[in-house]
């Protein structure tokens, strides 16, 4: 190793092949200068999983029956379209109107059940949201909170 | 310690990296301290970077700020990732310059680790860590280029040990 001080006497290590690591013995951690606004919430994996397939079963049948209910009112809609603008000859039934009601009054109600059933998605949507909330700030990433 | 280095699953080190006009051939840490690599530069077809940052004194606690090219961090803007040139910025003072070349080769011409608690800095020409600079090294097959910290408690007048 070649160790010069030609530069305000620091030491150099220069035009070197090394095949060892250059073991530097000094502290090198300093005061910095970004921000970070909060404590980081520390997200385990089995929280994650939570997160990811804990949603109440529920929410996939008020999507189902809500798309259902859309479909339907957008045929009903082109069909009342027809009749009034361009004066055709189909009529709306009944069942057409009350159908897509049926179906947005299942997805209400079963939004309803959803909601008021516990769910681990729910309880880790709720710790990250206290955590947020009580989490003191810190000043800086490196040295200490504000 | 070393070999309790917990890497990115993803991370593949660079065959050949130069860093401040040091080379690193088959290297895997460019910078280790106290177990922490603070700084990681991966070859998954472009380069991808990985940047640490000291969280709490005496920094026994480290804070994430870039994994795989996205930043973590407000203050932290990773520009041009995905392509063969990433600069890191940090409240807009550029802390990481890096191009990869045709011939595969990637090179740090910048870096300026102070903005996030590091004493690690360099040029195209030089490297400084600390107070220790190194100028045109070749490092080769070896895990970590620089280790820092492990021999504080009784560090020498010249404290780059041989």
């Amino acid at each position: 190793m070649s160790h010069t001080g030609d530069n305000q006497n620091l030491p150099v290590v220069k035009n070197e092949v090394r095949t060892e690591t250059c073991r530097v013995d000094e502290d090198v951690v300093t005061e910095p200068s970004i921000h970070i606004s909060q404590e980081a919430f520390s997200l385990c994996e089995a929280d994650f999983l939570r997160l990811k397939r804990g949603a109440p079963k529920t929410d996939a049948w008020v999507s189902r029956c809500f798309t259902a209910a859309i479909g339907m009112m957008i045929i009903l809609i082109a069909k009342f379209i027809q009749i009034m603008v361009f004066r055709g000859t189909s009529s709306i039934q009944t069942f057409e109107w009350v159908a897509p009601c049926i179906a947005g009054g299942i997805a209400l109600i079963l939004y309803g059940i959803g909601k008021f059933l516990p769910n681990e998605q729910k309880q880790v949507m709720k710790d990250i949201e206290t955590h947020f909330s009580i989490a003191p700030r810190i000043k800086h990433i490196g040295k200490g909170r504000k | 310690m070393t070999n309790d280095i917990a890497l990115p699953k993803d991370y593949k080190p660079f065959p050949k990296l130069i860093i401040c006009g040091n080379t690193l051939i088959n290297v895997q840490i460019p910078f280790e301290i106290d177990g922490e690599t603070p700084l990681l530069i991966g070859d998954n077809g472009a380069p991808k970077i990985w940047l640490s940052a000291p969280a709490s004194p005496p920094a026994k606690m480290w804070h994430q700020i870039v994994r795989t090219n996205r930043s973590l961090h407000e203050a932290v803007k990773v520009i041009g990732a995905g392509t063969q040139e990433i600069s890191v910025t940090v409240s807009n003072r550029t802390i990481l310059n890096l191009s990869k070349r045709p011939d595969g080769i990637s090179e740090v011409t910048e870096l300026d680790l102070r903005p996030i608690g590091l004493n690690i800095f360099g040029n195209i020409n030089k490297l400084m860590v600390g107070t220790n600079q190194l100028v045109n090294n070749t490092f080769q097959n070896v895990r970590i280029m620089v280790g820092i910290g492990e021999k504080r408690k009784n560090p020498p007048n010249n404290s780059i040990q041989k």
